[in-house]
């Protein structure tokens, strides 16, 4: 039996396929905060380191370098400062801030300073790479600090660099990139989650449809999938297999029907066939004789034939397409068609053929076989009826359907046979003497089946009517008739396809 | 005029079954036709090219290369003798297929050897006769196919619209017989065999308006066959 393998390649690829999109969609996420961030903390930065060379720069252009100092002491002294300041001689020679003394260089950089020792320590050890000194004093950082500032040189040609630390800076990149961090696990394991109970579910409706379709190979025709009421694309997927299983079946049905009725049906006529030849071969002997016996078996091979390529062409037409064969097909002219060819005949039988036919409407259909159907119905009729029976053609639409109605004025048919008579090889005990071979109303019925009309008899007191309702539908886009909204129709199945187009204008 | 060409009719016959082949062969040296034979589609395709035929009388499932194929070639060479397919292929659209195929007449087996005469009859006069006739001639019966108007000696006979047909295929086939399906087939577009007497019933109402004296017959049946447009009744 079935197991279900959780993560088969399939639903394997398609989670982590899934998952790398989130997490994806999640890093791009947090780069753009990260790269936002960034950007505003250093334009604050730079703001102001603008602000306090701003400041010295004003100071020593009013009183000059002594005044320069001083401001710079003054922004010195306040505590906790993240401000960074150096104002050397031009000799290289430190008069005042709290960075060591460095080589001039002018625009905006970044420098290293030594890990920092006790607040206010003038003779740090500037430079990158420089270990701290062992003086004894209390270590207050241990890194390294990194300071973004802009080295300017004064008109006298000494040197200032203001800068700011930017350990606030770092730290908050370190906490946005760890937060990404922390999306991007959350989102891939919510994805993995999600994967799992998604597939599932998936897997389940999956392994459904699989256990159908090898019942049904294995011989369970009629097991179906079930199907919930929506219309998501698993449901409509099941829905088709089913069809398809319907369909499947009644192709199956119709074999079995076919090799029955041969088995059945055919073997009557051949055993009449070969006794007929036995007691010809026993019996009195003579020319005549033989010759009306070769008469008689060869009318007996042709109703044989006759048999038996009606019972092919039934189940030919069972198991046939729709579309091939379809063409556009004006009902009434058909109808006309029909009268016209058959009239003489009923008049022989001294019966009376008329109809009654509405303005040219147009379906689609297959014209031969239609035309095959109407024959059918009004040989039958002509057949059966008797003598001085009248025979009545009609065809009308109303509300979206065409109904087509041939009657006639014979003996009738019991009501409890009605249902019977599209049976193959069903005929009425009365009739088993007249010619016909029984077939001609299951091949009458194979045709509507074909078309997706449906067909009823009647009791036209006296006599039968056979009704034939054909849906007029309106054609989808892009059809090679052209569409008409028939008014009225009912939606029907989905699976039927359109079969109509009315012909506008050929009734005038 | 209507009369059959002189000259003997050479039809090719493309079969695998050499009973049926000989069978055929023989039935219609009897009516004067030279028969030959090609027992696959390969030496079929190659005599259809070569020979000069009035008519071919094709199989569908043939070993080497199958009916179908073997006349789409022959049409792409150019070749336009008639084809009538004698095949069991007898599905829904298999007949459609086969005359979109390029073939001309369409006969299942089993058949009736008069009915396949009388079709290759028809097939060979077809060609014979001039495509592009506005009128028929048959004794002192002429149609106007334009007009659709049938006069007998200068009388105009009023038809129904089917009579005129099957008068108008009759004459078309004047001296040869035509089977009850070809009528059915080219009259009334019938291809299923009708329960009731249809053919009888249209031929016997033209017999009665085409010589209400029955003074002497036009159509003459020709038992077990079919009928025949007498020329000279």
């Amino acid at each position: 039996m079935l197991t279900p393998r959780r993560f088969d390649n399939e639903t394997a690829r398609l989670s982590a396929l899934l998952i790398a999109l989130f997490a994806l969609s999640a890093l791009l996420l947090a780069v753009t905060v990260y790269w936002i961030a960034d950007r505003g903390m250093r334009a604050e930065l730079r703001d102001s380191i603008g602000a306090d060379a701003g400041a010295i720069a004003s100071g020593y252009r009013s009183e000059g370098l002594s005044e320069a100092m001083e401001v710079v002491q003054q922004l010195t002294a306040v505590p906790a400062l993240s401000g960074r300041y150096l104002l050397q001689a031009r000799d290289g020679r430190k008069l005042a801030g709290n960075l060591a003394a460095m080589p001039a260089r002018s625009g905006l950089f970044q420098v290293m300073t030594a890990p920092e020792l006790t607040a206010g320590s003038d003779h740090v050890q500037a430079g990158a790479g420089t270990r701290p000194s062992a003086t004894g004093t209390r270590v207050v950082a241990r890194r390294h600090q990194v300071v973004l500032g802009e080295g300017s040189f004064l008109p006298d040609g000494s040197y200032l660099f203001v800068g700011e630390q930017m350990e606030r800076l770092v730290r908050t990149r370190t906490r946005i990139l760890l937060s990404i961090g922390w999306i991007i696990g959350a989102t891939v394991l919510l994805a993995i989650a999600g994967g799992v109970i998604l597939s599932a579910a998936f897997l389940r409706r999956i392994d459904a449809i699989t256990r159908t379709c090898r019942a049904v190979v294995a011989g369970r025709f009629e097991e179906r999938i079930p199907v919930h009421s929506s219309q998501a694309q698993l449901d409509r997927l099941s829905a088709t297999i089913n069809e398809m299983l319907d369909r499947i079946a009644t192709l199956l049905e119709s074999l079995r029907q076919v090799s029955t009725d041969i088995a059945h049906d055919l073997r009557t006529p051949l055993t009449r066939l070969r006794q007929r030849l036995e007691a010809a071969r026993a019996g009195p002997v003579g020319a005549h004789q033989y010759e009306q016996v070769v008469e008689r078996a060869l009318e007996d091979c042709d109703g044989i034939l006759a048999l038996f390529s009606a019972l092919l062409r039934i189940s030919q037409i069972e198991s046939s397409m729709r579309w091939p064969n379809f063409s556009r097909v004006d009902v009434p002219a058909l109808l006309h068609q029909t009268a016209e060819c058959f009239a003489p005949v009923a008049e022989d039988a001294q019966q009376t053929l008329t109809t009654d036919l509405c303005a040219p409407f147009a379906v689609l259909g297959d014209r031969a076989l239609l035309l095959q159907m109407f024959s059918n119905l009004v040989e039958n009729a002509i057949r059966h009826a008797g003598s001085g029976a009248a025979i009545r053609i009609d065809c009308r639409v109303s509300g979206g359907e065409a109904l087509v109605r041939i009657g006639d004025t014979g003996p009738g048919i019991p009501a409890g046979e009605r249902d019977k008579v599209f049976g193959r090889l069903y005929r009425l005990e009365r009739s088993r003497s007249t010619p016909g071979n029984g077939v001609g109303l299951a091949l009458v019925a194979a045709i509507v089946k074909l078309h997706h009309y449906s067909i009823a008899l009647t009791d036209a007191e006296p006599g039968v009517c056979v009704n034939i309702y054909i849906p007029l539908r309106a054609l989808p886009e892009g059809s090679p008739l052209r569409t008409v909204d028939a008014a009225g129709t009912s939606p029907g199945s989905t699976a039927v396809p359109p079969a109509i187009a009315m012909l506008d204008g050929i009734g005038e | 005029m209507l009369a059959p060409p002189m000259s003997p009719i050479k039809v090719l016959l493309v079969e695998d079954d050499a009973e049926t082949a000989s069978y055929i062969a023989n039935g219609f040296a009897a009516q004067g036709i030279h028969i030959e034979h090609a027992a696959d589609g390969v030496a079929g395709l190659a005599r259809a090219r070569s020979g000069h035929y009035q008519a071919i009388i094709l199989d569908r499932l043939l070993p080497g290369c199958d009916g179908l194929s073997l006349l789409r070639k022959l049409r792409r060479a150019g070749t336009t003798t008639p084809v009538l397919y004698l095949t069991a292929v007898d599905g829904l659209h298999d007949r459609v297929e086969g005359l979109e195929a390029g073939g001309d007449d369409y006969l299942v087996k089993p058949f009736f050897l008069p009915e396949l005469l009388a079709r290759i009859n028809a097939l060979v006069r077809r060609v014979a006769d001039a495509q592009t006739q506005t009128r028929l001639r048959a004794a002192d019966i002429e149609l106007d196919l334009v007009q659709r108007q049938v006069t007998r000696s200068g009388r105009e006979i009023a038809l129904m619209p089917q009579e005129f047909r099957l008068l108008e295929y009759l004459v078309r086939n004047a001296g040869s017989v035509v089977t009850r399906s070809m009528l059915l087939e080219h009259v009334w577009e019938i291809h299923f065999d009708p329960q009731t007497s249809v053919v009888e019933s249209h031929i016997s109402r033209l017999r009665s308006k085409l010589s209400p004296g029955a003074t002497g017959e036009y159509i003459r049946t020709v038992r077990g066959s079919g009928y025949m447009f007498i020329a000279y009744p």
